[in-house]
């Protein structure tokens, strides 16, 4: 049945509409002289006898088709109702930007990183789409569907999306540490590298937003885990503030419900706190044999009281001068050196009556106090 | 512009007939020629836009990270000096109104887009230096500099566009 000279036109009540076909279903017989209306953010796609004719912009648009009174019912006689043959049909393409679609990764993508080798990721964000060629989006994407939404597309774009940006963080990242301070950048490069694929649809990549690229949840713990290490300085503080952790860990396991559990609890705190020990030992193990063998080197006796102290000019115990000095030289000489380090002069040789050394220097005896001669 | 440039139909001349139709007509029709002419603008400022991802894929590694920044904000300006070519003000005021928009404000609106593919053109030409600045390796910070001046003058520009419909002196209110 041929349809009466028309007003078409088309307002989509839900925003979600790309393209609209009028009419909705079945073939099109528009009059001719029906009148299109087009709005200012949309194209119409004229289909004529099953040919794109054109796009019409906004504006009130006479069509032209071969439905011409009296002559199409002559025609359409022929047919045994199934109507005029000449088939007219308008697709609305809406030119609006499609904004608030989101993207995100439904598997990790696998990335390798330079600190902490291959990490998982996770990402996802925002991006807006519009129509830029409605003649090709049409038949490219379209076909002859009665109504398009912007949710048949997302998947498709989704895809895309991620497929690009896995490619493009191999390329331009080393690390992810490094993602806080490129997250523009790499939006930026993606929103360029993924023009193309939208395009070839006649559809615009308006914005392109990054909102985070995360890895999983047992990586940002290790990390979180590195960063108090490097807060509290060095690997001995670290091991101490793992212990206490543990050991208040224990603790509280320990406090816990009876049973099985309790002892479970107990035992793995027990195990746990044992291992923490011995890491602890070891720890500070590595540190003392090298600290013990240097402080002994430092020490010197007291040739006085006979107490290890450190090299100064009199005892910090008795008081009394310590060492002796080069008598050629001056320069100050330890005790039981038989050369001045300085000049190398032969030093000592001398014996008190009580048999003991006498320092080189020394006007006294330092065991019995008797005066050297 | 005028009808003796192109033959009407019959229907269109007759229907010229109507008393007040014909001047409605022959704005409406500069406003479409207008329309139309800035449709092109837009079609040569999508493929400046198209022209600069082009730039920005042709980038790989630590360069391309270090252009996104400023490419970025080229693309983004480019975007909006587009829509504000292809939104622009058709030139109409209501039945009533004071300040009329005639046909001669019309012509003046349509001289002055055209004046704008002087810039598109300069534009165009910024694009192929920046394309060859990067092919070469060279830094072009420069080139983007250039064509972001050329972009916020181009804004400049639209922003007076409104003022060619007003004339004060013409339309001075009456006693």
């Amino acid at each position: 049945m041929v349809k009466k000279l028309e007003i078409i036109e088309w307002l989509d009540d839900t925003g979600k509409e790309i393209v609209h076909r009028e009419p909705q279903s079945g073939s099109g017989e528009f009059r001719i002289g029906s009148q299109l209306v087009v709005r200012e953010s949309q194209e119409a796609v004229f289909f004529r006898d099953g040919k794109a004719m054109g796009v019409l912009g906004p504006g009130r648009h006479t069509l032209t088709t071969q439905n011409i009174p009296f002559l199409t019912e002559l025609v359409g006689m022929a047919f045994e109702g199934e109507g005029s043959p000449f088939r007219a049909e308008v697709y609305y393409v809406s030119k609006k930007t499609f904004v608030d679609m989101k993207w995100g990764t439904k598997e990790p993508i696998i990335f390798r990183d330079k600190e902490l080798a291959m990490v998982r990721l996770r990402a996802f964000g925002q991006f807006s789409i519009k129509v830029n060629e409605s003649l090709l989006f049409v038949n490219k994407l379209v076909g002859t569907e009665g109504r398009y939404t912007a949710d048949a597309i997302e998947g498709f774009l989704k895809g895309v999306i991620i497929s690009r940006l896995a490619d493009l963080l191999g390329e331009t990242l080393e690390s992810i540490f490094d993602l806080a301070r490129v997250y523009d950048e790499i939006g930026t490069l993606g929103k360029a590298r993924l023009a193309d694929d939208f395009e070839k649809y006649g559809i615009q990549l308006v914005d392109f937003y990054i909102n985070a690229i995360t890895p999983p949840e047992e990586v940002q713990k290790r990390i979180d885990e590195r960063s108090s290490m490097g807060a509290l300085g060095d690997m001995n503080a670290y091991m101490r503030y793992k212990t206490a952790t543990a050991i208040s860990d224990a603790a509280q396991n320990e406090s816990g419900g009876g049973g099985a559990a309790t002892g479970v609890g107990l035992g793995a705190g027990v195990g746990m706190g044992a291992t923490m020990a011995q890491m602890m030992t070891q720890s500070l193990n590595q540190g003392q044999p090298q600290q013990g063998a240097a402080a002994a080197a430092a020490l010197v006796v007291c040739p006085s009281c006979r107490k290890q102290v450190p090299p100064a000019k009199f005892c910090p115990e008795c008081g009394k001068a310590m060492g002796a000095s080069c008598p050629k030289c001056g320069a100050a000489i330890a005790n039981g050196a038989k050369f001045c380090p300085e000049c190398g002069q032969k030093l000592g040789g001398q014996t008190c009556s009580c048999g003991a050394e006498i320092p080189s220097g020394s006007k006294f005896c330092p065991d019995c106090g008797k005066k050297v001669e | 512009m005028g009808d003796e440039e192109r033959k009407l139909g019959f229907l269109e001349k007759a229907i010229r007939l109507i008393p007040g139709y014909k001047g409605y007509k022959n704005k409406e029709e500069r406003r479409d020629n207008d329309q139309l002419f800035r449709g092109q603008l837009v079609q040569k400022l999508d493929a400046v836009r198209i022209g600069l991802n082009e730039v920005i894929n042709g980038l790989r590694g630590p360069a391309a990270l270090a252009a996104a920044g400023d490419m970025d904000r080229l693309v983004k300006r480019l975007e909006q000096v587009t829509d504000e070519v292809r939104f622009a003000e058709r030139g109409y005021r209501g039945w009533f109104d004071m300040h009329k928009v005639r046909e001669e404000e019309l012509d003046r609106l349509y001289e002055f887009d055209s004046g704008l593919a002087e810039d598109v053109a300069l534009l165009e030409t910024a694009l192929g230096s920046l394309g060859e600045a990067a092919r070469s390796g060279e830094p072009f910070t420069a080139h983007t500099g250039g064509m972001l001046d050329i972009l916020f003058k181009f804004s400049g520009k639209m922003a007076s566009r409104s003022n060619l419909l007003i004339d004060l002196e013409r339309n001075r209110p009456m006693d």
